[in-house]
């Protein structure tokens, strides 16, 4: 075995033109020491031409590929146009931005709201959302970032460094831009994200009880439990819940679509557990529900796609639907379920 | 050149400096096959094989006018996609050093299909090589597609020698196994 290793070897560099007079004279001599070593040999010559077929179907679309990279390079122009002056606040509320929009407005250089400059300490770049104040950023890298209100986001390290990483509080969906050789990764208090792909919401609320939450649009990432370093890879549809008080991760398929609702303002249920329409209420109108009686959190509720609705809106459809009795003093972010009659 | 459509890599450096578009528009549609399977055959996935390209080629165009590149461009961008690859391929910690599990590659269910067309025999081999142990692959690859030398493939891995020639001698015992029946 170890000889046949040997010759092996010798073979591969004859076949490569790597080989010594002296190893050809070695090899010479044990082709002809046996027709079965001179058909090894051949074998060993004919895979490695064969081989040649390796992923040689594979067929890049050269037009599409070309197109992306004229983006790349229209978005590296962008980053690098140099920032206005000053702007002290972050922009107001442009919930309805889409990509392309962002990276127009950037190139415009309308906001720029961290230093690009490469000898700036990272740690004083914060930027914060008050209560009912959204903002987008783009980041040196040229990631987007669509912060929700009453969050706070920190740059935690140099991002022409060797690895991008930011912290939140609160929520935020991150668009990020693709550098395998700078992985990209979001902390929060108890999870850690790191990016394999590109784009995911972060839900990791800065008041009160309830669930941290990733979902991931489109790519892959890595989830950390910062508690016991376990990880978990998300991808497509993928969602991964903390549950602040049991401090349990659980991951599930993000049916109901609605991680993104406070930037998109649509709200979507089909068959969705009344548990999880809580859930989703609660973020999306900063309000607190609840719901006594525990049968009830099973039943499940379809509605149409809701589009900037009320509060007032989704709650009387929802007791209409789920024959619940709702119980709310007006101007109070309090409500209560009672009665079921679903099951 | 045998192509006429193709430029001279001193042509399409020195238009890299003076209309940096058209020449990476020109230097992409002219490598980006090439680069693509130099990529493909690292990293096994098409999706993941085309990011690294971009940012290879997005690399090129930030350099345009800052560095004259001095070996040829091909052999300079298949260079960065090796080496864009191989980084993603450590990145998701595939261990080098760990002994891989010799894989499956009985071929006796498929011991009747003697006497196959030659894309039986492709892919065939494709998926021989496919399911060599990762260390294995990788560095067969690099021999085989990449011209590297033993002494370049240790480098560039942090492994030894003697380590790149065991690879390659398994890679190769494995492979014939696998292909053999189909060679003849």
């Amino acid at each position: 075995m170890k000889e046949q290793s040997f010759y092996t070897t010798l073979i591969h560099k004859k076949l490569t033109a790597a080989l010594s007079p002296e190893e050809r004279q070695k090899l010479d001599n044990w082709l002809s020491e046996s027709p079965s070593n001179q058909q090894i040999a051949d074998e060993i010559k004919a895979v490695w031409e064969a081989s040649n077929a390796y992923f040689a179907q594979s067929k890049p679309d050269v037009a599409s590929g070309l197109a992306r990279l004229r983006g790349n390079i229209l978005r590296e122009n962008a980053v690098n146009t140099p920032p206005p002056p000053t702007i002290s606040k972050p922009k107001p509320i442009l919930r309805y931005l889409s990509r392309v929009a962002a990276v127009a407005a950037l190139a415009a250089g309308l906001f720029f709201v961290w230093n690009a400059t490469s000898d700036e300490v990272a740690s004083s770049d914060i930027v914060m959302t008050n209560i009912d104040e959204q903002t987008d950023i783009m980041l040196d890298d040229g990631t987007l970032v669509f912060i929700n209100d009453d969050s706070q986001m920190e740059k935690l390290s140099d991002f022409n460094s060797t690895e991008r990483k930011v912290s939140l509080k609160g929520e935020a969906f991150f668009e990020v831009a693709k550098d395998p050789s700078r992985p990209f990764s979001v902390v929060t208090p108890n999870l850690e994200i790191e990016v394999l792909g590109t784009a995911f919401n972060v839900y990791a609320p800065t008041k009160g009880a309830g669930l941290e939450e990733i979902v991931v649009d489109h790519g892959k990432v890595k989830v950390t439990n910062l508690d016991n370093n376990k990880t978990f890879t998300l991808e497509k549809g993928d969602r991964l819940t903390y549950d602040l008080n049991s401090k349990l991760v659980s991951l599930s398929k993000d049916i109901q679509q609605n991680a993104q609702s406070w930037r998109t303002g649509k709200l979507f249920f089909n068959d969705t557990p009344l548990s999880d329409v809580i859930f989703t209420l609660e973020k999306h109108f900063d309000i607190d529900i609840e719901c006594k009686d525990k049968k009830a959190l099973n039943c499940s509720f379809t509605a149409t796609a809701f589009e900037d609705a009320k509060v007032e809106v989704v709650m009387a459809t929802l007791e209409t639907a789920l024959g619940l009795k709702l119980s709310h003093n007006k101007g109070s972010k309090n409500y209560k379920f009672t009665e079921a009659n679903c099951n | 050149m045998t192509n006429p459509h193709s430029h001279t890599d001193e042509d399409l450096i020195a238009l890299l400096q003076t209309d940096s578009d058209k020449a990476i528009d020109l230097i992409f549609r002219q490598y980006y096959k090439i680069c693509h399977l130099s990529a493909i055959r690292i990293v096994k996935d098409e999706h993941i094989a085309e990011d690294l390209v971009q940012e290879v080629f997005l690399e090129l165009w930030k350099k345009r006018g800052r560095h004259v590149i001095n070996t040829a461009l091909k052999a300079y961008l298949r260079r960065s996609v090796v080496n864009r690859s191989l980084n993603y391929i450590r990145d998701l910690k595939i261990k080098f050093d760990e002994e891989d599990k010799i894989p499956n590659t009985s071929s006796s269910e498929e011991g009747a299909l003697k006497g196959l067309e030659t894309e039986e025999l492709e892919a065939k081999i494709h998926h021989a090589i496919n399911g060599l142990p990762e260390r294995c692959r990788v560095v067969f690859t690099l021999s085989r597609f990449e011209d590297m030398s033993y002494q370049q493939i240790a480098d560039e891995l942090n492994i030894s020698i003697k380590t790149v020639e065991n690879q390659i001698s398994k890679a190769l015992k494995i492979l014939r196994v696998a292909v053999n029946p189909y060679l003849k």
